[in-house]
């Protein structure tokens, strides 16, 4: 067993209170990826970065969900509640605020990248690009605005989503996602 | 893409896809950049990875705002183009469609083209300044080399007259080098003066550079090397401007002039000096006084001339030699001088004839001061080889306070009081008067009587013949066939052995009643000469008849013994009188026309048209030929009006039945005019010279003709 010599006696590294276990290393390598690409390419270039991460993985999260609950499109309910439950998988702690034809709004208490995200208004992109991929893929348009943010400082998150193009979706601030 | 649409403005490449990737517009920057990218045509020819392209295009088709592609472009000029793209909505119905825009592969990358333009372009303009001042250091060192080269010194200075460069003439003849000099004054390197009042002059650079002009030197400029050395030196100073003319500066340009300027003043020194005294010549002295003449008259304008003459030289010269007899002259120069005054003027005239000018000297001095010289030379004690010789001088003095005097009048009164101090006695000083002219005339003509005596008594008479011929075989330089055609010429042979001319003693013969024996000489020898020669061989001698013959009343016979005596045809003898002559004794002159005639004699009129009377008399005159007056020859070619005379005279000769003769041919055009004018005959230096008479006969009994002469122009 590994050990370390410290004055009088011989301490187990693994007793060692050292603040790294996965979790914590995925998230700080996170934090660390999108700090260093804000740095170098500015905000709106790391936050496109991070979007198509995010589409990405959103467009793999809307096949699984749709898989799993064996249809081919969500209802706009089915969209809210695998939001919520998809943060929830990874440690965020969002709930509906409303929801109906025209929009979706929810609210979150924790971020998944925990304190990590602070900060790091990029990784919210991560958020925007997976809830605006589900949504315009089952529900055929979304506009998502992130009102507010942890990462920006505020005590929590309330996400928009404006499911119907028009004079709301336009004159709020956001992305838009189309059905592919 | 409309052309006149905004995308089209865009600098950076649009396209507009279809969800498959195939282009279904773009604007103009990208038909630039993917040349070949037509409409229809898919963008995956244009990336290396087809699926990222597929994978893109699904982002874009999703995503409305422009995310970027995970691919980048390379257009047709190699330039990479990263891509984003977004979903082009128009409504839910509608195909998807996919907006793309291109960008330079980084902003970086961007800004190392626009560095590598930049410095490609400063490079270009480094490259053109390299090259302008190679060029400029080129001219620069040609510049130099030719400044460092050239014989001329040169010094430039700055606009405040501080040296900026000499080259090395003008080192050596400042005795400052380059270093040195910088950035002095050029007064201090520079150093002229003028050479006659060794006053500094002006140096001309400074005026140049107040005024702008090229100047050039004062004369007598000297230049005074540093070590004190003096050079004479010539030339220039002019500004330097630049390019926009502003002045910038002086150039000063010199040469070394000392030699040429010691030549020039000893050319001009031996042009004004005598020789052998150092005096002034003649005509340095005949200049002064001109200029004296010419001169205004000033208050007390009160001058002297003096011509003094060295009594008994000529026995120095005889007995001594010339070296004693120089010796003699050069002694005289300062013995003379010491007793003028510094403004007075003593020149050598010639042989041992001196002149003295007084200028602004009362008559009291100028006697006082001619007395002083007469008694100097009295008591001057000249020996050669121990053997002593007394001088004397005879002076003639001229007192003159105006100028209304001639420089030749003048000249004469100081040679004609001279003269008469000399025939007075010797030894004096003669003040010229008024009557002093005529009375030294007088003693001339008297003194030529002896000397006509004598040179009878000596056979020392001569004869001298120039050849008259045809002007048409004087053109053509062929000899006339009629035989030899020439007028016989008197000359006397001095007792120094120099041939006179007639003009100095038949003056004083026709004065004294000399003529007839002289022509009666010249008869007697001339048809002894030619009786010995054969007349056979002369077809005209002409021979000059004075008018004291034409007038005196044994002439007539004379001519008879002569033809009586010797065997000549009074064919071959034409005699020449003059126009004014015959008219003088018209009617013993006609009596001697018509007798000899009769005899077969022939008569020339002589210097015809002189007189200008005697259109009316040549009815009266049964001569044979007209002499045209030389003085209307001469100029003949050049002067409208001697032509004139010339051709009217010849007509009227000719309209006469005479023939007409040009004296004083000298030249190619004149006898050119002659020949068009149509006078008969010619004669002068032109044609031929005077030679002895002997000589003529013989050469004319040999065959021998005259030779026209072949330096005829």
């Amino acid at each position: 067993m590994a050990t370390v010599d410290t004055e009088s006696r011989r301490v187990p590294l693994i007793q060692l209170d050292i603040p790294l276990e996965r979790d914590l290393f995925l998230r700080n390598l996170i934090r660390e990826l999108s700090g260093v690409l804000e740095d170098i390419v500015g905000l709106k270039e790391a936050s496109g970065f991070i979007s198509i991460v995010g589409q990405n993985m959103g467009n793999q999260m809307d096949l699984d969900y749709k898989k799993a609950l064996g249809v081919s499109r969500l209802t706009r309910a089915q969209v809210a509640d695998v939001l919520v439950d998809l943060k929830g998988r990874i440690k965020g702690d969002f709930y509906i605020v409303e929801q109906n034809d025209n929009r979706i709004v929810l609210g979150n208490r924790a971020c998944p990248f925990a304190a990590e995200v602070v900060g790091r208004p990029s990784m919210c992109m991560m958020t925007s690009n997976v809830f605006g991929m589900i949504a315009s893929q089952s529900l055929g348009y979304a506009k998502v605005t992130l009102e507010e943010t942890i990462a920006r400082g505020d005590r929590g998150c309330r996400v928009v989503i404006h499911l119907q193009p028009g004079a709301e979706s336009e004159a709020a601030p956001g992305q838009e996602y189309f059905q592919s | 893409m409309d052309d006149k649409s905004l995308e089209n403005l865009l600098p950076e490449p649009l396209l507009l896809l279809s969800s498959e990737g195939r282009v279904l517009d773009m604007n103009q920057a990208a038909r630039k950049a993917f040349g070949g990218l037509d409409n229809g045509s898919k963008l995956h020819d244009l990336v290396n990875e087809p699926a990222k392209l597929e994978a893109s295009i699904r982002l874009w088709v999703r995503s409305g705002e422009f995310l970027r592609g995970l691919v980048v472009v390379t257009s047709v000029a190699g330039e990479r183009y990263i891509t984003y793209g977004a979903r082009l909505w128009v409504d839910r119905s509608s195909p998807a469609q996919v907006i793309v825009r291109c960008y330079v592969e980084s902003a970086a990358n961007r800004r190392f083209v626009e560095i590598t333009r930049r410095v490609n372009a400063l490079n270009r303009e480094i490259a053109c300044r390299q090259q302008a001042e190679n060029q400029l250091f080129a001219e620069k060192e040609l510049a130099q080399v030719t400044l460092n080269s050239i014989g001329d010194g040169v010094i430039t200075t700055d606009i405040e007259g501080r040296v900026n460069y000499l080259n090395p003439v003008a080192e050596a003849l400042t005795g400052w080098s380059a270093d040195e000099a910088r950035g002095l004054q050029l007064i201090e390197v520079f150093r002229l003066f003028n050479e006659q009042t060794r006053e500094p002059v002006e140096n001309p650079l400074g005026h140049v550079l107040v005024h702008g002009n090229t100047v050039g030197l004062a004369n007598h400029t000297m230049l005074r090397h540093r070590d004190g050395t003096e050079f004479a030196i010539e030339d220039s100073a002019a500004p330097i401007r630049d390019r926009e003319g502003r002045l910038i500066g002086g150039v000063m340009v010199f040469h070394d002039v000392t030699h040429a300027r010691r030549l020039a003043a000893k050319v001009s020194y031996q042009a004004s000096h005598d020789g052998l005294t150092g005096l002034l010549n003649r005509r340095a002295f005949e200049q002064r006084l001109h200029s004296l003449l010419d001169a205004p008259v000033g208050v007390d304008g009160s001058h002297s001339l003096m011509f003094l003459d060295l009594d008994q030289f000529k026995v120095v010269n005889d007995t001594c030699g010339h070296l004693a007899g120089d010796a003699l002259l050069r002694m005289l120069g300062p013995v003379l001088q010491k007793h003028l005054r510094q403004s007075d003027l003593l020149a050598r005239l010639g042989g041992d004839e001196f002149g003295v000018l007084l200028q602004d000297c009362s008559v009291s001095a100028a006697t006082r001061i001619a007395r002083a010289l007469k008694e100097e030379l009295e008591n001057l004690n000249f020996t050669w080889e121990g053997k002593p010789f007394r001088v004397g001088l005879s002076i003639g003095q001229v007192n003159f306070t105006d100028n209304s005097w001639s420089l030749a009048d003048l000249l004469s009164a100081a040679d004609n009081a001279c003269y008469l101090a000399k025939e007075n006695g010797r030894n004096r000083i003669h003040l010229y008067s008024m009557d002093d002219q005529a009375l030294a005339h007088r003693f001339r003509q008297t003194q030529w009587v002896g000397r006509i005596r004598d040179a009878f008594e000596e056979n020392r008479f001569c004869l001298h013949s120039q050849t008259i011929v045809t002007t048409a075989s004087a053109s053509s330089a062929r000899p006339d066939q009629e035989g030899g055609h020439f007028e016989l010429l008197l000359r006397l042979l001095d007792t120094d052995g120099k041939l006179v001319e007639p003009m100095a003693f038949i003056p004083a013969a026709e004065r004294y009643s000399l003529m007839v024996s002289i022509d009666q000489w010249v008869l007697e020898t001339a048809f002894a000469k030619l009786a010995r020669a054969g007349s056979n061989c002369v077809s005209t001698c002409s021979i000059n008849l004075s008018g004291a013959s034409l007038g005196d009343e044994g002439f007539l016979t004379f001519i008879y013994s002569c033809f009586e005596r010797f065997a000549v045809s009074p064919r071959v003898i034409c005699f020449e009188i003059t126009e004014t002559e015959a008219i003088a004794n018209l009617s013993k002159a006609r009596h001697i026309i018509q007798t000899l005639k009769a005899l077969g004699c022939r008569f020339s009129l002589d210097d015809f048209g002189s007189g200008m009377s005697s259109f009316g008399y040549l009815k009266n005159l049964p001569v044979d030929y007209l002499k045209i007056d030389g003085t209307f020859i001469k100029n003949l070619a050049s002067d409208p009006i001697d032509r004139a005379m010339v051709a009217a005279i010849n007509n009227i000769g000719h309209v006469m039945g005479l023939k007409t003769i040009a004296e004083f041919v000298e030249s190619a055009s004149v006898l050119q005019e002659l020949g068009e004018l149509g006078v008969d005959y010619v004669q002068g230096y032109g044609i031929a010279r005077p030679e002895p008479l002997e000589t003529y006969l013989a050469n004319l009994k040999k065959g021998d003709y005259h030779q026209p002469q072949p330096g005829l122009h």
